[in-house]
C-alpha cells in the first residue's frame, strides 16, 4: 500500500554565492487562488544568511535520515508554507519519528509576499553544497519559487522527482499536529546551558532508550524515569539536527505533555531560538516508534460532526500564520468546544500545522494527495470492519467481547464510557499510550451504531405518536 | 525445442550451459510460450521449501531467454541471479556471463533500460554483486552512462579499482563522486578484503595522475562526504580519501568554507581535521579575523577537550600575530567559559587573562560577566584582572525534595481487566516486570478465582489457549517431575493452570500440610539454587498456586497499600479481622510476607486491634505491631575475602578479596528477622548467579522488604556489579531501593557505586535519581558510602569515565555537599601511599572536589594530596591535586 508522488520543478533549486541569489524551486500545492503548479511565495533578502542556511540544511537533514534502522533512501522534499508574514520549512524523517520546521519570521525576511500558500519544495545535493558555504559576511537574496519570466530565459532544465509516500509517513506527520497541540513548555535554557545540555548528551545511537529531562535550576538534568514537569527525550542522538545552529542559538525551549511518576515515555518538542527565526524538532516517544501509531487522532476521526465541521472551517481558512480559535468560531457560527475538535480533524488530514510558540494552529495544506492523508488508520480500518460484520457481542455486564478469527477479546468500560482495557495483545503492549485498539474501537463504533438506531427509533416512535 | 517438460528437465537436472544452449534460436513466440510454464514452475517450487534456491542459477538463464521485457527481466534476475557453489567440482558458479550470453543473443532492445532498471533495484545496504557485476556487463556491451544509484555506486565501491579497466572505460570515472553520496560506498571505499592490494582512497591520486579523473572533482565530493551526518565508518573512508589526495594549501584556501561547516556539528574525528587544515592555513596565510572568531566560537562550544584545548591554543597565537584584534579574540575565548570541564574552564581563563593587559574596558566588562559562570577560584582569578564577577544564579541551594512514589492503582475488580493485566505483565521480559502489577494481579487471581470462577475461566481460557507460554495441559499433568525446572516463571504459570481448574477443597479449607509432593517439590528448589530473594518469591507464588486449588481464600494477605511495598498496620488488621470473621487461617507464606511489609514504627493502635482477634495471626500481628517491624541483621560491606565460585558443578570456597557485602541472620534468632523470608548472603559474593539461576522477577524484589532496604541491597549488589560489566534496565531497582525504608548503610552504598558504574547511560542516570531520593529524604549519607567507593576507585575497578559526569549530574541536581562530604571520604583511598598508581581519570574526580569543596566551603586539608601535588610537571592530575590542596587550605 504504498503510495506514490512526483515533485515537477521548473529547474532544481539552486545557490549562488558570488550573486548572492538563493532560488528555491517549488512543485504543487495551493496558493490563495487554489491549486498551483508552481507557486511564488516571497522574493527580498534573508536578514540573518548564515543562520538561515543552516537552518535550511537542518531541515533538509531530518528529511533525509532515517534515524530508526539508518538506512538511505529517496527522501521526499520539505514543504515550505508561506503564511503571510512567515515563511515556514516543514520535514519529516524517513523513520516517521522526527519532525523539523524551521519558521523564518517576519523579522528575519526582507521582502515581499506574493502569495500564500503550500508547496514543496527542491532540496538537493549542490544546493545542501552550497548552503553549507553560506559565510557571514555575505547577503543572501531569497526567492521561493521561481517568476515565470525567469524561468523561460534562465538555464537549468525541469527536475521530475518520483518518490515514495507511505500512507504511515503522512499520517505521521499529521499526527505530529494533533500530538504537539496538547504539549506546554516545560523548560527555558539560555544559550550557553543549551549548548551544555545538547553537547553533554549521549551521541550514539546505542543510547536508544528512553530518558528524560528534569527542570532543575537553570537547566535540565537527564534522569532515568519521570517527574512532573520532566520532558521525555527518547534517543536524544536525534537532536543532532539542532547541533550546527548552537553557536547562533538565543535560547532552547523544551516542550512536553504533562507527566507524573510512572508515566510512559511520551512525544517531546525542542525549540531552538534563533534570531529572525525558530527550528523546532519534535521526537517521537521511542526510536523505533514512528507517529504514525500514536493513535492520538483515532477519537477525533470515530466521532461524528467532526467531518462536516472541519469541512466548513477548512474553507474559511486563508493560510494564517495564528488561527484564532475565538474569531474562527464567530466566522463559523460554530461553538468553540466544536472549532477545537475540528482543528483536530483538519490537523489529521495534514490542512493545519501546529506552532508551540505561538501556541496556536496555522493553515497549511500539505501538497500531497489528500485522499492518501485521510486514508482510514489501519486500526479503524479492521474496527469499521468488526463493527460492520457484527462481531461484537455485549455480556450483561456491559463488557463488550469482540470476536476475530474466532478468538473473544473482552472490552471494559468504564462508568463515563470510556474503554478501559481490552485483553488484546495491543493493549497488552501499549495500555492506553498509543490510542484504542481495535477492539475498543469496534466496540465504540457498535455502541454508537446502537444509540444511533434506539434515536432514530425513539424519534420515529415520538414521531409516530405526535402524528397521533 | 520449445518443450517446456524438456526445459523443465534441464532447469531441475542439468546446468545453466544446457539451459543456455536450449534457448539458443528460439523464436520470440516460441520463448513467449514458455513464460507461463516457467512461472507455473517457481510458483510450484515454492511450495517445496528449500528447493528453490538450488534452481537459481539455471533459472536465471531460462528467465534470462524467454522472459520479455526489461520489467519483467528485472524482478526475475532480481530475484533469482545469485552466484552458487558446485559442490561436486569444488568450484563456484558464476551465471553472470552465461545470462548475458543468452540475453545478446536476443537482439532486444531493452538492455539499457533493464541495466537502469536492475540499477535501480539494487538496495545500497544489501547489494547484491552478482547482479551488480550484470549490470556491470550490460554497460560495456550496450555504451550507456553507468547506472548512478546508491545501490549500484555502493556495489561499484565494493569492487578493487583497476586502472586498467578506467583506461578502457573512462565513463566509470562518474561514479566516483557518487561514492562520497552514499554511506554503504564511503565505508566500503576503504576495508573491504577485495581491497588488500590497494584500497579505493589510495587509487584515486593514481587516477588522476593518470588524467581520468579530475582532481577538483574528486576533493570536493570527497569534502561533501565528509559534511553528510554519516555513520562513523563512512566518515573514515572519507577521510581517509582526503588525507591520501594531500591536499594544498591553495586548495584548502579555495574550501575554506567547506572546512568551517564541518567544525560546529561533525564527527570529532572530522572537525579536529578541519581545525588542522585551517590552521595549518592561517599559519601560513592569515585568516580574517570574522571567520578566526566563527571558528573560534563554533569550536569552543563543542564538549571534546583536545579539539577545546587546540583552538585555544590558536586564538593565543593568533593574538600575538595580530595585536589589533585582542578584543574580538578574548571575546571568542571566553565561549569556553561555558565549557563544563574544569580543566578546560581553567585553560581558558588562563589563555584570557594572558592579554589582560592589551583588552579595553568593554571588553573586560563583557569578560566579567561571562565569568559569572565559572567555579569559585576562577572567578575570583577573572575578578582580579577585570573587575568584580557576579556568579551566575547559583543552582537551588538544595537537591528538589524527593517525588512522592507512585500511588498504588484500585485493585482489580473484573475477570477481564484481570485478564488484560496479566497479559500486559508478559509483553516484555520477565527481568522488566512491572512489581506494582504483579502485586495486583496476583491479588485479583485470588480474590477473582474465589468469587467468580467460571467469569474467570470464560474470559482467562481463550487467552491461555494463544499463548505459547501457559502450557496447554491440566494440573494433573503438572505434577512433580525430578527434572523440572522450578522458578518464578513455572509458579506463575502454575497460578494460572489453578485458577483454570474447579477447586479441590471448600472455600476456606486449612492450607495443606506437608506430604510427598511438597516435599519433593521443597527439594526441587533447594536444587536450584537460587539467591534468597527469588527462593521466596517463588515459594510465594508456588503458595498461592496450590492455595487456588486446595485452600482458596477471597484476599490475600500481603497485598501492599502503597507501591514501594508497605502495608498501613490498620489495612493489615482489617484483612486479619475477616479471617477470623470468616473462619479461615492466612497461608503461612503469604502472612509472613505480610508482616515484613508493614512499617518500621509501632502502632498501639492498630496492634490492639490485632490483639482483639484472638487468633493466631491476629497474635502474631499484634506482637509486630508493638516491637514495630525492625529487626535488623547484620550486614557487612567493603573488601571481604571469601567468594564462592561454582565450577563445573564443584563448589569450591576460594580466598578472593572483593568489595562487596553480606547479611547474616541474627543471633540469637528474632521473629522479624527479614533474613527469615527473604534469605541471608553469609559469604562474600560479587557475581549475580549463572544462566539457569538467573533472577527473572528481579524487580519484585524491593517491594519484598520495603523497611528493610540495606538487606535487599546486599541481595542485588552482586546483580548491580554484573550490570558494570554488561546487560541493561537493572536502574529501577535503585530507585527502589532508595524510596524504601529502613537504615541506610554501606551496602545500599555499594549498590548505588556500581550503578553509577552502569554499562547503559540509562542505568547510571537511574543510579542518580536514586542518590538524589536520598538526598531528598535527607539520608545521602556521604561519609558513610565515601569509604568502599574510594576502595572501588583506588583499586581500579570503578571506570571513571563513566563515573565521573554520573556524579558531576548529582551535583548539578543540588546534591554538591553530600557528594563532597562523600568524596573528602573518598580520595584518601585513592591517592598514594594507599594506592601505588593513581587509576585512570582520577584527575576528574579531584576537579569535581575542587569545583564542589569551592561551592560548599565545608573543607579541611587533605594532606594524602601533597605526594601528588609535590611532583613536578603539569599533568591534569598533578595540576587538579594542586588547585584542590589549594582550595581546601583556604
Amino acid at each position: 500500500m504504498t503510495g506514490a508522488h512526483v515533485y515537477h520543478y521548473p529547474r532544481p533549486s539552486a545557490l549562488d554565492l558570488p550573486s548572492g541569489r538563493l532560488a528555491l524551486e517549488t512543485s504543487g500545492g495551493t496558493a490563495l487562488a487554489g491549486p498551483v503548479a508552481n507557486p511564488r511565495f516571497f522574493t527580498g533578502f534573508l536578514t540573518s544568511p548564515v543562520i538561515a542556511a543552516g537552518g535550511l540544511q537542518s531541515v533538509a537533514q531530518v528529511a533525509r535520515t532515517r534515524y530508526y534502522q539508518p538506512d538511505q533512501l529517496a527522501w521526499r522534499d520539505p514543504v515550505v508554507t508561506g503564511n503571510g508574514d512567515r515563511l515556514r520549512f516543514e520535514s519529516f524523517s524517513g523513520c516517521c519519528g522526527v519532525y523539523a520546521r524551521l519558521d523564518v519570521l517576519s523579522e528575519g525576511l526582507d521582502g515581499e509576499m506574493l502569495d500564500r500558500g503550500t508547496t514543496n519544495v527542491d532540496i538537493n545535493e549542490p544546493l545542501r553544497r552550497m548552503l553549507a558555504r553560506v559565510g557571514s559576511g555575505d547577503p543572501l537574496h531569497l526567492a521561493v519559487g521561481a517568476d515565470e519570466l525567469a524561468v523561460s530565459t534562465l538555464e537549468g532544465v525541469a527536475v521530475e522527482k518520483k518518490v515514495a509516500l507511505p500512507p504511515r509517513w503522512l499520517r505521521g506527520f499529521a499526527e505530529v499536529q494533533v500530538l504537539t497541540a496538547g504539549f506546554e513548555p516545560r523548560a527555558e535554557l539560555s544559550p550557553m546551558d543549551a549548548a551544555r545540555f545538547l553537547r553533554g548528551l549521549p551521541s550514539t545511537s546505542r543510547a536508544s532508550g528512553a530518558g528524560w529531562a528534569v527542570p532543575f535550576g537553570r537547566s535540565l538534568r537527564t534522569a532515568a524515569r519521570p517527574t512532573p514537569g520532566a520532558v521525555c527525550l527518547a534517543g536524544p542522538q536525534r537532536l543532532a539536527a539542532l547541533l550546527p545552529l548552537l553557536p547562533h542559538a538565543k535560547g532552547l525551549r523544551a516542550y512536553g505533555p504533562a507527566v507524573r511518576a510512572g508515566s510512559p515515555e511520551v512525544a517531546s518538542a525542542w525549540e531552538l531560538a534563533l534570531p529572525g527565526m525558530r527550528l523546532v524538532l519534535v521526537l517521537s516517544p521511542e526510536v523505533r516508534r514512528g507517529f504514525s501509531g500514536e493513535g492520538a487522532v483515532l477519537d477525533a476521526l470515530t466521532g461524528g460532526e467532526v467531518g462536516a465541521d472541519a469541512d466548513l472551517l477548512g474553507a474559511l481558512l486563508n493560510f494564517e500564520p495564528r488561527v484564532e480559535v475565538a474569531e474562527l468560531a464567530e466566522r463559523a457560527g460554530l461553538p468553540m468546544p466544536r472549532v477545537r475538535a475540528a482543528l483536530v480533524g483538519l490537523g489529521t488530514s495534514g490542512r493545519v500545522g501546529y506552532d508551540l510558540a505561538e501556541a496556536a494552529c496555522f493553515h497549511r495544506e500539505l501538497p500531497y494527495d489528500a485522499g492518501l492523508v485521510d486514508k482510514a488508520n489501519p486500526r479503524l480500518r479492521a474496527a469499521r470492519a468488526l463493527a460492520a460484520a457484527g462481531a461484537v457481542r455485549w455480556t450483561e455486564r456491559g463488557v463488550a467481547v469482540v470476536t476475530v478469527d474466532e478468538h473473544p477479546h473482552s472490552v471494559r468500560f468504564g462508568p463515563d464510557g470510556a474503554a478501559l482495557s481490552c485483553t488484546c495483545t495491543w493493549w497488552a503492549r501499549h495500555r492506553d499510550g498509543r490510542g484504542a485498539c481495535s477492539h475498543v474501537l469496534a466496540a465504540e463504533l457498535a455502541r454508537d451504531n446502537d444509540n444511533d438506531d434506539n434515536s432514530e427509533l425513539s424519534a420515529l416512535t415520538n414521531g409516530m405518536a405526535s402524528d397521533d | 525445442m520449445t518443450d517446456w517438460a524438456e526445459l523443465r528437465e534441464l532447469i531441475v537436472h542439468r546446468g545453466m550451459g544446457d539451459v543456455a544452449a536450449a534457448m539458443d534460436g528460439l523464436s520470440a513466440a516460441e520463448r513467449k510460450a514458455l513464460v507461463e510454464p516457467l512461472r507455473a514452475h517457481v510458483k510450484q517450487l515454492q511450495g517445496d521449501f528449500g528447493i528453490l534456491w538450488n534452481q537459481r542459477t539455471t533459472l536465471a538463464v531460462a528467465g534470462a531467454g524467454v522472459l520479455s521485457g526489461a520489467a519483467a527481466m528485472t524482478s526475475w534476475q532480481t530475484r533469482f541471479l545469485f552466484s552458487a557453489w558446485d559442490h561436486e567440482n569444488r568450484r563456484p558458479i558464476e551465471p553472470v556471463p552465461v545470462v548475458l550470453q543468452v540475453l545478446r543473443d536476443r537482439e532486444v532492445d531493452w538492455l539499457p533500460d533493464l541495466a537502469q532498471r536492475l540499477a535501480d533495484r539494487m538496495r545500497a545496504r544489501s547489494a547484491n554483486p552478482t547482479v551488480g557485476r550484470l549490470i556491470e556487463e550490460l554497460v560495456a556491451l550496450t555504451g550507456i552512462a553507468p547506472p548512478t544509484t546508491d545501490g549500484f555506486v555502493a556495489h561499484f565501491a565494493d569492487r578493487r579499482g583497476d586502472l586498467d579497466r578506467f583506461r578502457a572505460e573512462p565513463r566509470w570515472a562518474a561514479l566516483v563522486p557518487r561514492m562520497f553520496e552514499v554511506d554503504v560506498a564511503m565505508n566500503d571505499m576503504d576495508y573491504h578484503p577485495e581491497h588488500k592490494a590497494g584500497s579505493w582512497p589510495e587509487f584515486f591520486p593514481r587516477l588522476i595522475e593518470a588524467g581520468l579523473l579530475d582532481r577538483e572533482v574528486v576533493l570536493d565530493a570527497c569534502l561533501g562526504g565528509l559534511h553528510r551526518a554519516a555513520p562513523l565508518g563512512a566518515l573514515r573512508g572519507a577521510l581517509k580519501a582526503y588525507r591520501e589526495l594531500a591536499v594544498t594549501k591553495e586548495e584548502i584556501a579555495a574550501h575554506t568554507r567547506d572546512l568551517i561547516a564541518l567544525l560546529p556539528a561533525a564527527h570529532s574525528t572530522v572537525a579536529g581535521t578541519a581545525q588542522e587544515e585551517l590552521r595549518a592555513l592561517d599559519e601560513s596565510a592569515p585568516l580574517s579575523i570574522e571567520v578566526l572568531t566563527e571558528i573560534g566560537g563554533a569550536v569552543l562550544l563543542r564538549p571534546e577537550k583536545k579539539l577545546v584545548r587546540a583552538q585555544l591554543d590558536w586564538l593565543a597565537a593568533v593574538a600575538k600575530r595580530e595585536p589589533a584584534q585582542v578584543d574580538e579574540i578574548a571575546r571568542t575565548l571566553s565561549v569556553a567559559f561555558g565549557q563544563s570541564a574544569a580543566d578546560l574552564q581553567e585553560r581558558a581563563v588562563k589563555t584570557v587573562l594572558k592579554l589582560a593587559k592589551q583588552l579595553s574596558a568593554d571588553t573586560a566588562a563583557e569578560l566579567a560577566a561571562a565569568a559569572a559562570l565559572l567555579p569559585a577560584d576562577l572567578r575570583g582569578r577573572v575578578a582580579t584582572a577585570f573587575g568584580p564577577v557576579s556568579p551566575a544564579e547559583p543552582a537551588p541551594a538544595g537537591p528538589s525534595p524527593a517525588p512522592a512514589p507512585r500511588e498504588m492503582p484500585p485493585p482489580i475488580d473484573s475477570a477481564e481487566e484481570l485478564v488484560a493485566e496479566i497479559g500486559s505483565l508478559f509483553t516484555g521480559i520477565l527481568d522488566d516486570i512491572d512489581p506494582v502489577a504483579l502485586e495486583r494481579v496476583l491479588a485479583g487471581m485470588v480474590s477473582i478465582a474465589y468469587t467468580d470462577r467460571d467469569g474467570l475461566h470464560e474470559v482467562l481460557a481463550p487467552q491461555a489457549a494463544r499463548h505459547h507460554w501457559i502450557p496447554q495441559h491440566d494440573m494433573a499433568s503438572m505434577a512433580i517431575a525430578a527434572d523440572r525446572f522450578v522458578n518464578e516463571y513455572s509458579e506463575f504459570v502454575g497460578i494460572l493452570i489453578a485458577a483454570l481448574q474447579l477447586p479441590v477443597a471448600p472455600p476456606g479449607a486449612p492450607y495443606p500440610p506437608a506430604d510427598d509432593a511438597t516435599r519433593e517439590w521443597e527439594a526441587l528448589v533447594d536444587k536450584w539454587f537460587m539467591p534468597g530473594p527469588q527462593r521466596a518469591i517463588t515459594r510465594r507464588l508456588h503458595e498461592i498456586a496450590v492455595g487456588i486449588n486446595r485452600a482458596p481464600r477471597p484476599i490475600l494477605l500481603a497485598t501492599p497499600t502503597g507501591s514501594t511495598g508497605l502495608i498501613e498496620p490498620a489495612e493489615l488488621a482489617r484483612r486479619l479481622r475477616r479471617a477470623a470473621d470468616e473462619g479461615w487461617e492466612p497461608w503461612p507464606a503469604d502472612l509472613a510476607q505480610a508482616l515484613l511489609r508493614l512499617p518500621r514504627t509501632p502502632d498501639p493502635a492498630a496492634a490492639a486491634q490485632a490483639a482483639e482477634l484472638g487468633t493466631p495471626a491476629g497474635a502474631l500481628l499484634a506482637q509486630r505491631l508493638t516491637a514495630g517491624n525492625a529487626v535488623d541483621p547484620p550486614v557487612t560491606a567493603g573488601l571481604l575475602g571469601s567468594e564462592q565460585r561454582t565450577m563445573f558443578g564443584r563448589e569450591e570456597i576460594v580466598t578472593v578479596h572483593h568489595v562487596t557485602a553480606t547479611v547474616n541472620p541474627c543471633s540469637p534468632a528474632v521473629a522479624g528477622d527479614p533474613t527469615a523470608f527473604a534469605g541471608a548472603l553469609p559469604r562474600p559474593q560479587r557475581w549475580a548467579f549463572g544462566y539457569e539461576q538467573q533472577a527473572r522477577m528481579l524487580a519484585a524484589w524491593p517491594m519484598m522488604l520495603p523497611a528493610h532496604r540495606e538487606v535487599m541491597a546486599v541481595h542485588l549488589v552482586p546483580q548491580f556489579f554484573e550490570r558494570t560489566r554488561s546487560g541493561r534496565g537493572d536502574g529501577g531497582l535503585l530507585v527502589a531501593l532508595a524510596e524504601a525504608d529502613g537504615p541506610v548503610g554501606p551496602a545500599l552504598g555499594l549498590a548505588l557505586t556500581y550503578g553509577l558504574a552502569a554499562r547503559e547511560t540509562a542505568d547510571r542516570n537511574a543510579a542518580v535519581d536514586a542518590l538524589l531520593i536520598l538526598a531528598g529524604r535527607g539520608e545521602l549519607d556521604g561519609a558513610l558510602f565515601g569509604p568502599n567507593f574510594g576502595l572501588l576507585v583506588g583499586r581500579g575497578e570503578l571506570p571513571l569515565n563513566r563515573v565521573a559526569p554520573a556524579l558531576r549530574e548529582l551535583a548539578n541536581a543540588g546534591a554538591g555537599p553530600q557528594l563532597w562530604a562523600m568524596l573528602a571520604a573518598a580520595l584518601p583511598y585513592t591517592l598514594p601511599p594507599a594506592v601505588d598508581k593513581p587509576a585512570n581519570r582520577l584527575a576528574d574526580l579531584l576537579a569535581l572536589g575542587v569545583e564542589l569543596a569551592g561551592q560548599t566551603g565545608d573543607r579541611k586539608p587533605m594532606p594524602e594530596l601533597d605526594s601528588l601535588a609535590d611532583r613536578k610537571g603539569s599533568s591534569q592530575l598533578v595540576v587538579q591535586a594542586r588547585r584542590l590542596r589549594e582550595i581546601l587550605a583556604s
